[in-house]
């Protein structure tokens, strides 16, 4: 016990120190830790005019952190280093790349960065490929050449920390093996046939990345790289890429680890819209949800999910509609209601028009209201007035004031078209019902008229 | 008797029909009149196609009538096709080809007004002649092969001439494929995409030069450019380094099969005069004055190629046009400084200008009107 905090307290005492030059445009730069394979903003300064830059901090662990200008969604415009107490780093951080400045960066950091520079080639077209033009045409043959280049990249290489000499052969493995996905699973202007793919590719397989939590959970974007594999190997086995519980089964064959596969279930339930579709998930896979991290987590996505469940209150919106003259929920008392939450620059909800003017026609004198509720910004509202008249929009247009209006927030719409139903009472029936393309919306409003 | 006929069984019958022709950015273009309608119209004489084609903006103020409509399906959708039948069609000169069908497409390309496919190789012996710039018709009896001509065997699925080539885009690596003999495709030769899939021929070794795209069959798709080790078909001699153009991947285009391998294209079908003999299922082959003609090549945004004239012009361009890039057609006098008629004499000095480092600046000296001007551009 007493060891163990007389280590602690010696990294206490030890801060780490970083100190840079930004050399591209301005904008704040951030430090990250991992925790479970994700990256976590922990400080973020705004540089001098000048691009100076700086942290002190107190590190959590010794392990791997990230320095860079980028988010916490994707790898690029952050760089990997390794820290421990005491340690000091002066870098420059360049266009899609870094340089190490003076001579007091630790061994660790200058061996990440001499394999920094020598995958580079790959990170810089699989990763940045906003900024560089590549297709497998030419990234193929060259992350060939890398790969075999990096064989021997560690002969003769050691820091003197046991504990860092072997995590970068883990690093190593990780990089590649997600520069190889990122790399297929990023918008490029030609996509090569799984029998195109180049060798290295045969050699990734998604469980040999999955087998414990350890090395995953300590390496950043650890999740995502894994996931992209997952997405490799689903190609290379011309597997389908299903919705729901099915798609999610499907996944969890690629993750042997238990704990590994509670995070895949858990990443799967964020996106769910309604109660019914979490509940089933959790029927079919909650076994695998067993940290406690793991148990809040569950927790933070069902809460919202409960108040949104079938039979419960709805939310009392009320909205001006094309004429100024306010519509409520309550307004509509006695009709089975129908929202359609679009935008007029969507062209999915542009899509699903038609469809909705013929279901108006043909549920024409039943007590249903057809709700149009228009997120676009304040500032297009004249667009919207425009369309309405235009393309002789019918039902109730209602303009919501911008995408982060209280009812999109309240039921989660973070993608138009979104449909939901609310029932005569004005309860939720559901808030994520199928299109108007689908037959399956007027069936189900015929359900409920006959309640 | 019999001496009296022989010089008639040897002599080359006479063309029913001698028509001219113009040569537009390489392509053969036919002055005809459908119709009564008076405006002559320039249709492009593609083989790629098997029938007459104009759009409905053309076909509307000619009045042509619909004689029946069909769904023709392309990748990712259908397109409904109007097909007007019974048209007549006048080439220069007086000519006539009686009872026409013409289908109508929604949109075509600006350049010409519509396409004449290779229907009429149906009732002639096609010949046409570059140096003379000259389209013969002649009737299949009694047409004898041109002595010294090569002979190419074709078959005809779907109403296109198809030939078997050995494409290596590699040195040592062959690959024997079905070309359509294509006189309305701009390049040397593509492959299409299931041929480029199954023999791997982005990924083995393959240097590209440049990425375009290529509409084909109603199928967009992302295409890579670059120098071919060799390619020969049927009995000709290879064509060495040649640039070839290979399909890629783009989503859609995966499930696209076209039935045949890729196509040769006017790069390299007009270094021939060529005689078209359906019936006999041959094409007959005599190199022209441009069989040795350097192949296209790029220089910056440029793709340059020599016309049959002898004259280095513009192609086409790797990036969008805008009001400061050369217009295609273009013809080009000088590049750095050496004269391009050059270019046709040695191959040092094209070989020379190849070899100049990527982005180095080059002067190309082109005619405006009669007056020479000079750009600069980064290789």
């Amino acid at each position: 016990m007493f060891c163990l905090i007389s280590v602690f307290s010696a990294y206490a005492q030890a801060p780490v120190e970083i100190s840079g030059i930004l050399k591209k445009r301005l904008s704040p730069v951030k430090l990250f830790k991992v925790a479970e394979g994700k990256v976590v903003e922990i400080a973020n300064t705004n540089p001098t005019g000048n691009g100076q830059f700086g942290f002190l901090f107190y590190p959590e662990y010794e392990g791997l952190y990230l320095v860079g200008t980028g988010n916490t969604g994707s790898p690029s415009d952050n760089y990997k280093f390794y820290f421990k107490g005491g340690d000091k780093l002066d870098l420059t951080l360049l266009d899609s790349s870094y340089v190490l400045n003076g001579k007091l960066n630790s061994k660790e950091n200058m061996l990440l960065t001499q394999w920094h520079d020598l995958v580079f080639p790959l990170e810089h077209r699989a990763i940045n490929f906003m900024k560089v033009q590549s297709t497998f045409v030419d990234y193929f043959p060259l992350q060939e050449e890398i790969v075999a280049q990096t064989k021997n990249f560690l002969t003769g290489k050691t820091t003197g920390n046991a504990q860092f000499d072997k995590k970068m052969r883990d690093i190593m493995t990780w990089d590649l093996a997600s520069y190889a996905a990122n790399f297929l699973n990023t918008p490029r202007t030609a996509h090569p046939a799984v029998e195109e793919f180049s060798p290295f590719y045969a050699t990734l397989h998604a469980q040999d990345f999955a087998k414990n939590t350890r090395d995953l959970y300590t390496m950043p974007y650890g999740l995502r790289t894994l996931n992209g594999l997952i997405n490799v190997n689903f190609r290379q086995q011309n597997l389908p890429f299903l919705r729901g519980v099915d798609g999610v089964k499907t996944t969890l064959n690629f993750v042997p680890n238990d704990t590994l596969k509670g995070e895949f279930v858990l990443d799967a339930a964020a996106n769910y819209k309604t109660h019914t579709e979490f509940k089933a998930l959790m029927d079919a896979f909650g076994q695998y949800v067993v940290t406690t991290k793991q148990k809040k987590r569950k927790l933070d996505i069902e809460t919202p999910l409960l108040t949104l469940k079938t039979g419960e209150e709805a939310y009392p919106f009320s909205y001006p509609d094309k004429d100024g003259k306010t519509v409520s929920l309550a307004s509509l008392k006695g009709k089975v209601v129908l929202v359609d939450v679009w935008a007029t620059w969507c062209g999915p909800c542009r899509q699903e028009i038609p469809f909705l003017k013929k279901l108006e026609e043909e549920m024409k004198g039943k007590a249903v209201a057809f709700v149009s509720l228009s997120t676009d910004a304040v500032a297009d509202k004249e667009k919207w007035l425009k369309m309405i008249k235009d393309d002789n929009l019918g039902g109730i247009q209602l303009f919501a004031g911008g995408p982060g209006n209280e009812f999109s927030q309240y039921y989660k719409v973070n993608t138009i078209p979104r449909f939901l139903v609310f029932d005569k009472q004005g309860k939720i029936v559901t808030v994520d019902s199928p299109r108007p393309s689908d037959p399956e919306l007027k069936t189900l409003l015929e359900r409920e008229l006959a309640k | 008797m019999a001496g009296v006929f022989l010089p008639r069984v040897y002599a080359q019958a006479k063309p029913v029909a001698v028509i001219p022709f113009e040569l537009l950015n390489g392509s053969i273009v036919l002055k005809v009149k459908i119709n009564d309608y008076p405006r002559p119209l320039r249709l492009l004489f593609d083989t790629g196609a098997d029938g007459m084609a104009v759009d409905k903006l053309l076909a509307d103020s000619i009045g042509l009538k619909i004689s029946r409509s069909h769904e023709a399906t392309v990748v990712g959708g259908s397109m409904k096709i109007d097909v007007s039948q019974g048209n007549t069609i006048t080439l220069e000169k007086g000519f006539q080809l009686k009872n026409q069908g013409i289908a109508i497409f929604p949109q075509m390309s600006k350049d010409v007004d519509g396409l004449i496919g290779n229907k009429m190789t149906q009732d002639y012996v096609v010949k046409v002649d570059f140096n003379r710039a000259e389209l013969s018709l002649y009737s299949f009896d009694n047409y004898e092969q041109e002595k010294g001509s090569t002979v190419i065997p074709f078959t005809i699925p779907e109403g296109l001439f198809i030939i078997p080539g050995i494409i290596n885009v590699v040195k040592g690596q062959s690959h024997r494929g079905n070309f359509v003999f294509d006189t309305g495709a701009n390049y040397n030769l593509i492959c299409f995409r299931p041929f480029v899939r199954q023999n791997k021929l982005l990924v083995s070794g393959f240097k590209s030069e440049y990425q375009t795209s290529t509409v084909s069959m109603g199928v967009n798709s992302p295409t890579f450019n670059g120098n071919s080790d060799s390619f020969s078909f049927a009995n000709t001699p290879p064509l060495q380094n040649m640039p070839v153009t290979l399909m890629a991947g783009g989503g859609q285009n995966e499930s696209w099969n076209p039935g045949f391998d890729g196509s040769i294209g006017m790069g390299i079908i007009s270094r021939y005069n060529f005689i078209i003999h359906r019936k006999k299922q041959e094409i007959y082959l005599t190199p022209n004055h441009s069989y040795n003609y350097p192949f296209d090549f790029k220089l910056g945004i440029y793709i340059f190629r020599f016309n049959l004239k002898g004259q280095l012009e513009v192609q086409g361009l790797i990036a969008p046009e805008t009001q400061d890039t050369l217009a295609r057609g273009t013809i080009i006098t000088r590049i750095n400084d050496v004269d391009v008629s050059l270019f046709l004499k040695d191959a040092k000095y094209l070989d020379g200008l190849k070899n100049v480092a990527p982005h180095s600046i080059i002067r190309v000296e082109y005619l405006k009107g009669n007056k020479k001007e000079t750009l600069s551009l980064p290789k």
